[in-house]
C-alpha cells in the first residue's frame, strides 16, 4: 500500500503573458490559467508507478488555485490521479503554502510526496522541499527517473552526467523538472469524465490552521520586465550590409 | 413441355433438348444446394459485420440511385483508364450474361413448363443470341486483359490478395487466379456448349440461323467432321462441366475475391452520399450537450478495437478488392511512409475475420487493440495512422467508396483517448487550447500582421465596426498561418490590398479569432475541436456574421462543411473564389505585367474536399496576361498533397524515403514553370520548402495567387486617414518571452 501525494499548482499561462509597454508590469487580466508544467512531470512519475503496480493511490493537492481550480484539477485526475484535495485559505507566501499542504497530507497520510521542482510563474522552487521538511521526510531534488519502489525504498536517478542512482527510505519526497519524463496529455473528454473522481474541498480552517499564522512574511513589491526597445532602422541599397556593420560597430555590438 | 420444333423456319432456343432426361432434377437439386451454401456465406458475412457498432442507413432510394448510376457510368473506375476499361468489359459482360442466363431460365421454367410456350423464339431469339455472343466476347476480353495485366507490366500497386475469410485450401490459393480463371472457364465452356449445340442443330435439324450466334458458330468449326453421335456424346460432359463450374463459383463466392460483387455493391448502396459531396468527419458526440448536461459519463470515442467499427465500416472492409488504386494515389505511400490505404483496409479486414474466428463469432469476445507503437501484436502501428495527410486521394480513387480517412481519424481518436501522442502533437493541442493557435503565440499578437500594411490600406476589426455603429458584409477569416507566419503575413497583406482595391465591405475578428479547430479534429482530438467551434461560434454570433471569406482552405472546409452541424449558418467563400467573382465584376483593376510561367498546386482541402479547381485557374489566367496555367502531372482531383494536411504540419513522420513536398516540387519543376501558385498557407510553406530542398532557390518561387494578382493590380491606395483610436497596439515591439 504505497500512497502518493502530488502537489499541484495552478498558475497563469506565462507563454500568453503580455507586458504593459509603459509600466513594464505583466498584464494579468484575461490570462488563462493552467496546471503548472513541472507539476505534470510529478503527476506522470506517480501515475507510472501506479501503472507498474508499485503505488496504490494517488492524491493531488492544490492550494488557492483560483476560481477555476475545481475545473483545472480534473486534468491531473484525467492523467491518472485517484482523488483531489482542493485547499483554500488566506493569501500566503511559500512557507505558508508549504504548511497548508503538509498539514493536509499529514491528515491523509502519504508514503511519497511528489512535486514539480518549481512553478512556471514564480520559479521559487521552495514548496516541495519545505513540505518534505515539515513532514520530516528525506527530500530528493532534480529527480530524473523513478526506477521503482521496492522493499520500502524509492529507487531513482538524479539529474547529472553521469546520473546518480539513489535509494531513499519511505516515506520520502521528490521533486521533478521537465526532463524527468513526458507527461501524458488527456483528451478533453477524458478531462470531463474525470469529474467522476472524488474532489474534496478543504479550508485551511478545517485543518486547524489559524488565518493569522498564514500572514505573509515575504511579499513581492515590484515586478517589471526588462525594457526592450527596437531601433527600427531599415538599411537599403547595395551596401546595406556595410551600413549595418558600421551601425553595429557604432553601438558597440561588434 | 413445349420444345423447339426441329425446323429451320422458326429460330428457337433449344434448352435442355440435348441433355439426358434426368438432367432437370440434378440441375434443380445442385442449383438449390449452391444457393444454400451461398446464402450461408452471406449470412456469415452479415454476422461478422454485425459484431460492429450500430449505424443508421440513409434513404434507400438515394442509395439505389447511387449504386445504379455509379455502376452504369463506371465514373470512379474510369479515373484509372486502362484497368477501368478492363473492369467495365468484365462487369458489363458479366451483367449481360447473367441477364441472358436469367432469361433462359424464365424461358425454360416459366414459358416452357408453366405457360407451354416459348419466349426465345423467332427474331427475338436471334437478337438474344447475337447480343449475348457479343457480350461473351467482351467478358472474355476483359478477363484476358486482367490476366495480361498480372502477367506482364504488373503495376507496383497491384498486390496478391489474401482472403482471410476463407478456410482450408481456398484460403491458400491465389485469390486473383481463383476468381479470374473460374470466370474465364465459365465463359469458354459456355461458348463451346453453344458451338456443339449449333453444330448438332445444323446437322440434325438443318437450321440456317446459326451465324447469328457468331462466336458459337465460328467455334463450331472446331467440330467440323464430327458426327451427330459424337456431338451428342460429348455434349452432356461439357454441359455438366459448365454447370458445375458456375454453381460451384456461386456456392463459394462469399469466400473468394468475387464476393465483391455482393459486398462492393452493398457498400455503394449504403454509402452516405453526403460523405463525398460534403466531406465532414463523423461526429461522435456533442460537446455542448455533454457540458450542458454536466454528465461525467463520457460517450465512447474513437476506434480502439476492430469491434468499435460500425457494421457499415466493417462491410466496407469486405468491399475492398485490394485493387491498389488508393495506394497509387497516396502521398504518404509515395514518400515511403508506413501507410498504404490499401494495406490498411486489407489489414483491418484480416483483423475483423481473425477476431471473428478467434471469438467463435461470440459477441462478448475481447478483441485486441488495433494499433501498437511498434505494430507488434496488433493489426497496425501507430505510425501508420499518423502518416495520413487526410488528403482524400484514396477516397477519391476508390471505386467502391471506402472511407479510409474517416477510419483513420476514428482510430486516431482512439489513440488520443489513450493519450498516445508524441510531444509535438501534445504541444499542438496545448497551444490550441491555451493560445487559440497551433504555434502557441499569444492570442493578442494575432493582428500584428497589420502593422506593416501598405499606407492607405484599411483593415477594420468587427469590434471597431460595431463600435462605430457600422455593419459589414463579409467577415474575413484570416486564420492562424495568415496571422502569425511571417511568409503568409505577406499573403494576408496582399489580400487586404485587393479587398481594399475592390471596395469589399469586410471586417476581421483580430484578437477575437481562434483556430477553427481543423488541426485538433484531424489529429483525432474531437473534444478540443468542438471547444474551438463553440468559442468561435459565440464570437461569430455576437457579430451576426453570415458571410465569411476564408483565406485558408482548412478554415474554409471546416467553417463551410463542419460548423453547420454545430449551429453555424454561414455562407463561406475561399479567397480564390471571391477573387474570381471580383475579377468577373471588374472590381479589381489589372494591368499587364511581366508574364509568368505559372503552375498551380491544388490544395486538397480546396479541390478534393470542396471541388474548387476552376476559380484559382481562372484568377491566375486573368492576372497573368491571359496565359493559362501549366498543369503538373497530377492535378485537380488527382492532385498530390503538399504533405501538411491532417495536422501533419505540426509533427514529424519519421520513416520517409522522400519528403512529400519534394516529390511535389519535382512535379512542379517538370512543368518548366518559374512560379508555383498556391491557395493555401500550408501548401505555400510546404512548396517553398520543397523548392529550396530541390535547389530551386532563385529559379522558381512559390507564391499565393493573391500575391500574383496584387502584383498586377492597377490601383493606388487613397491617402491614409488619421489613424483610428483603436489601431492595433504594440505591433512589432513589446514582445516578451516568458
Amino acid at each position: 500500500m504505497v500512497k502518493i501525494a502530488v502537489l499541484v499548482k495552478m498558475a497563469p499561462d506565462v507563454t500568453q503573458l503580455k507586458i504593459d509597454p509603459t509600466t513594464l508590469a505583466p498584464r494579468m487580466e484575461g490570462l488563462p490559467w493552467k496546471v503548472s508544467d513541472f507539476d505534470k512531470n510529478a503527476i506522470e512519475a506517480a501515475v507510472k508507478l501506479k501503472e507498474k503496480g508499485q503505488a496504490t493511490k494517488i492524491t493531488a493537492y492544490t492550494f488557492n488555485g483560483g476560481p477555476n481550480a475545481l475545473n483545472l484539477i480534473k486534468e491531473p485526475l484525467a492523467m491518472g490521479c485517484d482523488e483531489a484535495v482542493v485547499l483554500t485559505g488566506p493569501d500566503t507566501d511559500g512557507s505558508g503554502i508549504a504548511r497548508v499542504l503538509a498539514e493536509a497530507i499529514k491528515k491523509d497520510g502519504a508514503d511519497l510526496v511528489f512535486a514539480g521542482e518549481m512553478s512556471i510563474d514564480r520559479i521559487a522552487g521552495e514548496v516541495g522541499p519545505r513540505v518534505a521538511a515539515l513532514l520530516g521526510m528525506p527530500s530528493l531534488v532534480n529527480t530524473q527517473e523513478v526506477l521503482g519502489v521496492e522493499g520500502g525504498k524509492l529507487k531513482a536517478t538524479r539529474d547529472g552526467e553521469p546520473a546518480e542512482t539513489v535509494e531513499v527510505a519511505l516515506p520520502c519526497a521528490a521533486t521533478f523538472n521537465d526532463e524527468a519524463n513526458k507527461p501524458r496529455l488527456p483528451a478533453l473528454m477524458q478531462i470531463l469524465g474525470a469529474g467522476k473522481k472524488p474532489i474534496r474541498q478543504v479550508k485551511t480552517s478545517d485543518l486547524g490552521i489559524a488565518d493569522a499564522t498564514l500572514a505573509r512574511k515575504m511579499a513581492m513589491t515590484g515586478n517589471k520586465a526588462p525594457k526592450q526597445e527596437r531601433k527600427n532602422i531599415l538599411f537599403t541599397g547595395t551596401d546595406a550590409a556595410e551600413q549595418l556593420a558600421a551601425a553595429l560597430k557604432k553601438e558597440g555590438v561588434a | 413441355m413445349a420444345e423447339c420444333i426441329p425446323t429451320s423456319d422458326l429460330p428457337c432456343r433449344a434448352n435442355l433438348d440435348l441433355m439426358p432426361a434426368g438432367t432437370p432434377l440434378w440441375m434443380y437439386a445442385l442449383t438449390a444446394l449452391a444457393f444454400l451454401v451461398f446464402a450461408y456465406g452471406v449470412y456469415e458475412m452479415v454476422k461478422v459485420w454485425r459484431l460492429g457498432k450500430a449505424w443508421k442507413p440513409g434513404d434507400w432510394k438515394v442509395g439505389l440511385k447511387r449504386l445504379i448510376v455509379g455502376l452504369a457510368s463506371h465514373r470512379k473506375f474510369r479515373q484509372d483508364k486502362k484497368p477501368g476499361t478492363m473492369h467495365a468489359w468484365i462487369f458489363f459482360g458479366f451483367v449481360m450474361l447473367f441477364i441472358g442466363t436469367t432469361i433462359v431460365a424464365i424461358d425454360y421454367d416459366l414459358f416452357e413448363h408453366i405457360l407451354g410456350s416459348k419466349l426465345l423464339i423467332g427474331s427475338k431469339y436471334l437478337l438474344f443470341e447475337a447480343v449475348l455472343d457479343l457480350f461473351g466476347v467482351v467478358f472474355l476480353a476483359g478477363l484476358t486483359v486482367a490476366f495480361l495485366r498480372r502477367a506482364r507490366n504488373r503495376p507496383a500497386h497491384l498486390h496478391d490478395t489474401k482472403v482471410p475469410e476463407a478456410r482450408g485450401l481456398l484460403g491458400k490459393l491465389d485469390a486473383d487466379a481463383v476468381a479470374l480463371q473460374s470466370l474465364f472457364l465459365i465463359g469458354i465452356t459456355g461458348f463451346l456448349l453453344e458451338a456443339l449445340r449449333l453444330r448438332y442443330q445444323v446437322l440434325h435439324d438443318g437450321i440456317t440461323y446459326a451465324s447469328w450466334s457468331f462466336v458459337g458458330n465460328t467455334l463450331g468449326l472446331l467440330f467440323k467432321g464430327w458426327s451427330q453421335q459424337q456431338l451428342l456424346g460429348i455434349y452432356p460432359y461439357l454441359w455438366y462441366t459448365h454447370f458445375l463450374l458456375w454453381s460451384t463459383v456461386l456456392a463459394i463466392l462469399p469466400w473468394t475475391k468475387l464476393k465483391h460483387i455482393v459486398t462492393s455493391s452493398l457498400n455503394l448502396y449504403f454509402h452516405d452520399p453526403k460523405r463525398q459531396s460534403l466531406p465532414q468527419l463523423p461526429t461522435p458526440f456533442s460537446l455542448q450537450k455533454v457540458l450542458e448536461s454536466g454528465t461525467t459519463d463520457i460517450p465512447s470515442v474513437g476506434y480502439a478495437t476492430i469491434r468499435d467499427l460500425t457494421w457499415k465500416d466493417r462491410l466496407s472492409l469486405d468491399a475492398c478488392t485490394n485493387c491498389g488504386r488508393c495506394e497509387a494515389q497516396c502521398p504518404a505511400h509515395a514518400a515511403g511512409r508506413p501507410l498504404s490505404p490499401r494495406k490498411l483496409i486489407q489489414d483491418l479486414k484480416a483483423e475483423m475475420w481473425n477476431d471473428y474466428r478467434a471469438g467463435n463469432g461470440k459477441a462478448d469476445h475481447q478483441p485486441r487493440k488495433l494499433a501498437q507503437a511498434d505494430g507488434v501484436g496488433a493489426a497496425l502501428s501507430e505510425a501508420t495512422l499518423w502518416s495520413c495527410t487526410t488528403c482524400r486521394a484514396c477516397v477519391t480513387a476508390c471505386p467502391v467508396d471506402i472511407e479510409h480517412v474517416d477510419l483513420i481519424t476514428e482510430m486516431r481518436r482512439g489513440l488520443v483517448m489513450e493519450s498516445r501522442l508524441d510531444e509535438h502533437q501534445q504541444k499542438l493541442l496545448v497551444n490550441l487550447t491555451n493560445a487559440g493557435n497551433p504555434y502557441g503565440f499569444p492570442a493578442s499578437d494575432r493582428p500584428n500582421w497589420m502593422a506593416q500594411l501598405p499606407p492607405g490600406v484599411v483593415v477594420p476589426t468587427a469590434a471597431e465596426k460595431v463600435a462605430a455603429g457600422q455593419s459589414f458584409e463579409y467577415l474575413w477569416w484570416v486564420g492562424c498561418s495568415g496571422s502569425y507566419d511571417p511568409r503568409n503575413q505577406q499573403v494576408t497583406r496582399s489580400i487586404a490590398t485587393l479587398l481594399n482595391a475592390a471596395k469589399v465591405d469586410f471586417a476581421i475578428l483580430g484578437a477575437e479569432e481562434r483556430c477553427n479547430g481543423d488541426p485538433a479534429r484531424r489529429l483525432g482530438e474531437e473534444g478540443r475541436f468542438q471547444q474551438s467551434v463553440m468559442e468561435n461560434l459565440a464570437v461569430l454570433q455576437k457579430y451576426n456574421v453570415t458571410k465569411v471569406i476564408a483565406q485558408c482552405p482548412h478554415c474554409f472546409n471546416t467553417l463551410r462543411n463542419e460548423y453547420p452541424e454545430f449551429g453555424a449558418k454561414l455562407e463561406v467563400v475561399h479567397h480564390t473564389q471571391l477573387l474570381e467573382q471580383l475579377l468577373e465584376a471588374k472590381r479589381i483593376p489589372l494591368k499587364d505585367g511581366k508574364p509568368l510561367a505559372v503552375t498551380y498546386h491544388d490544395s486538397c482541402y480546396l479541390m478534393r474536399h470542396n471541388g474548387v479547381a476552376d476559380a484559382p485557374r481562372n484568377v491566375l489566367k486573368q492576372a497573368n496576361n491571359g496565359l493559362p496555367v501549366l498543369e503538373m502531372a497530377q492535378n485537380r482531383e488527382q492532385g498530390l498533397c503538399c504533405g501538411a494536411g491532417g495536422s501533419n504540419m505540426w509533427f514529424e513522420v519519421k520513416q520517409e524515403t522522400e519528403r512529400i513536398n519534394v516529390i511535389r516540387a519535382k512535379q512542379a519543376i517538370a512543368t518548366g514553370a518559374d512560379t508555383v501558385a498556391t491557395a493555401c498557407p500550408f501548401c505555400l510553406t510546404m512548396m517553398s520548402d520543397g523548392l529550396s530542398l530541390t535547389g530551386q532557390e532563385g529559379k522558381m518561387m512559390a507564391r499565393d495567387l493573391a500575391e500574383i494578382v496584387a502584383d498586377h493590380l492597377d490601383w493606388t491606395p487613397p491617402a491614409p486617414p488619421a489613424p483610428p483610436a483603436s489601431a492595433p497596439v504594440e505591433a512589432a515591439s513589446g514582445g516578451w518571452s516568458g
